[in-house]
């Protein structure tokens, strides 16, 4: 059985601290994150309304999520998904290994998920014969200098371009000494292509699951989750309880909160949301049009949900 | 309206100045003020460190001694946020909701009930850098925080030092980060919160202020003891102490 690795946090910070000039870097970096986060915000009157919002919903849905989620199985089922569940994390890898042995699939393409690096779905599957490649950049980085991610939202955003540079040098024979974004990213690229599409299997996260329509809802910005979701035949996506959501329209206010707006991605189902999104973030009437909707569809699911809560069993 | 006085531990014990500045001020704004002097801990350090329950007969023991008071006035945003929002340890009962709702702290209470515009006692004719602590902001509203963009801008503890004749205040970058003391987090995450402090005391120091002041004294002990140990001859004082009249 695969033990999740621990990281001694106050230790792990003490030596990266004592780095000055990496925690500086760390630090510009961070804060340059914080200031494009305000400006974005800034862009959009109904910024605090959206996230009181995205509580209540969050709050709502957690209360009553046993509903939501046998609605989600079912409303899954019915566009003709293979619904498991695992009550821990040794069970869901072993799920996940079972689906890619019944389809004898050797090759697994993932995007980032959190739920995943929680249960070191990776490391299981690597120790049975799969060969797992991350597709999301910073995750693909430190899986290749074999680290868990540091963050959840930037796997590797404790990395300088120079030891990113190293990092590839060693896997893939690039130049140690250019640490150019553009050439590093081209690197990359060339060779995760490559494995995606030799790929047999794709799995991804998921930031919501929409129990009204069975809908998956996974927000990226780089694409690479449209590939592992969509290049292999068979898709796996490994979804905490918790994401779940009671409708599509619910799910936009809560993915309104990002850093920086993605690029517009091709959209298969799964991205409508995530480009609907970036039009929020974007743009002041659109996304007061997002509100609004959001709003009013979870005005009447609310009120119709503590109607039924307030009857007596 | 009686006022029951609480001298946080830190304070009691590092600071007793504090104390008296502040004791010193709510009886010559007339205030009728009691210090019941079998007052320890108010819990927060045990309730905030996950023991919650350990924190119970202190608690309880709060409740006791301040029940009887009109308002409960405390020179600490973070015991302030702890005894109004987090006091659940002690069972639910008419006296917890009473301390919880009457709980202010300094500021609130002379800004909010007694509404004091003017300390004409007071003279501070020097550079002061004021920071507000993340309780005082983000637990008990005393300040608008920066990340909230859409907000109106206010600030409490900044409206009441400005009546006090010739204070200057100097602009910071990050004003409203964490000083990265934070309780127990500067025990257990030292190299953090001292990175911390250091970030926020070189952002202060960049505006040449002669003074560092606020209305949380245990920002101040933390950046104090990262100021002594760059050799920086900043100085340190409360709110309640500039007020109060202390000249310098």
């Amino acid at each position: 059985m695969s033990v999740p690795r621990t990281v001694e946090q106050a230790a792990a910070a003490a030596h990266f601290i004592a780095d000055r000039p990496r925690e500086e870097f760390f630090d510009t970096l961070m804060w340059a994150l914080r200031e494009a986060r305000d400006h974005r915000a800034s862009e959009v009157p109904e910024w605090e309304q959206f996230r009181d919002l995205a509580s209540a919903i969050k709050e709502h849905t957690l209360s009553h999520l046993a509903d939501y989620l046998e609605q989600f199985e079912a409303s899954a089922k019915r566009n003709g998904a293979q619904v498991h569940w695992a009550h821990d994390a040794y069970e869901h890898n072993q799920i996940v290994a079972d689906i890619l042995s019944r389809h004898g699939a050797k090759n697994l393409i993932k995007s980032k998920s959190m739920l995943t690096e929680e249960c070191d779905t990776r490391r299981y599957l690597e120790n049975r014969g799969v060969t797992v490649t991350e597709t999301d950049l910073g995750e693909r980085i430190q899986q290749l200098d074999d680290e868990p991610p540091a963050h959840i939202v930037g796997p590797a955003w404790q990395k300088s371009p120079q030891d990113i540079a190293q990092v590839f040098a060693k896997a893939y024979g690039s130049d140690p000494n250019n640490s150019d974004p553009v050439y590093l990213a081209h690197e990359m690229r060339v060779h995760t292509r490559a494995l995606i599409e030799k790929s047999d299997a794709g799995m991804t996260g998921a930031n919501f699951a929409v129990a009204e329509t069975g809908a998956i809802v996974t927000v990226t910005n780089e694409g690479n989750a449209d590939l592992s979701g969509n290049v292999p035949k068979l898709r796996i996506c490994s979804v905490g309880s918790r994401r779940s959501f009671p409708q599509t329209a619910t799910s936009p206010s809560l993915s309104a909160f990002s850093p920086a707006a993605p690029p517009e991605c091709p959209s298969r189902s799964t991205l409508r949301i995530s480009s609907g999104r970036a039009r929020a973030a974007r743009c002041t009437s659109s996304s007061s049009t997002t509100a609004a909707r959001s709003v009013s569809a979870w005005r009447s699911s609310g009120i119709r949900s503590s109607a039924s809560a307030a009857e007596p069993a | 309206m009686q006022v029951g006085l609480v001298i946080p531990c830190y304070v009691d014990v590092f600071y007793p100045e504090v104390g008296i500045a502040t004791l010193e001020l709510l009886e010559r704004l007339g205030v009728e003020v009691e210090y019941p002097f079998d007052q320890t801990c108010c819990g927060q350090p045990m309730a905030n460190s996950g023991c919650e329950s350990d924190s119970r007969a202190t608690e309880e023991h709060f409740i006791r001694l301040f029940s009887r008071f009109d308002y409960v006035v405390i020179p600490s945003g973070s015991c302030t946020h702890h005894v109004r929002n987090k006091f659940i340890a002690a069972p639910p009962s008419p006296e917890r909701e009473h301390v919880s709702q009457h709980v202010c702290d300094l500021v609130e209470f002379l800004h909010d009930v007694l509404k004091v515009k003017e300390f004409p006692w007071g003279e501070f004719p020097h550079k002061v850098a004021l920071h507000n602590s993340c309780s005082a902001i983000r637990g008990i509203y005393m300040a608008s925080m920066s990340e909230r963009v859409h907000d109106p801008v206010f600030n409490k503890p900044k409206a009441l030092l400005e009546g006090v004749k010739g204070i200057k205040f100097v602009d910071f970058a990050r004003h409203d980060e964490c000083c990265g003391f934070g309780g127990t987090f500067a025990a257990t995450e030292e190299a953090v919160s001292a990175r911390m402090g250091y970030d926020k005391l070189g952002f202060i120091q960049a505006s040449r202020p002669e003074y560092i002041v606020s209305s949380d004294m245990s920002c101040l002990m933390h950046l104090q003891g990262c100021a002594r140990r760059l050799g920086s001859e900043i100085k340190f004082l409360h709110l309640s102490q500039i007020l109060n009249g202390d000249r310098a």
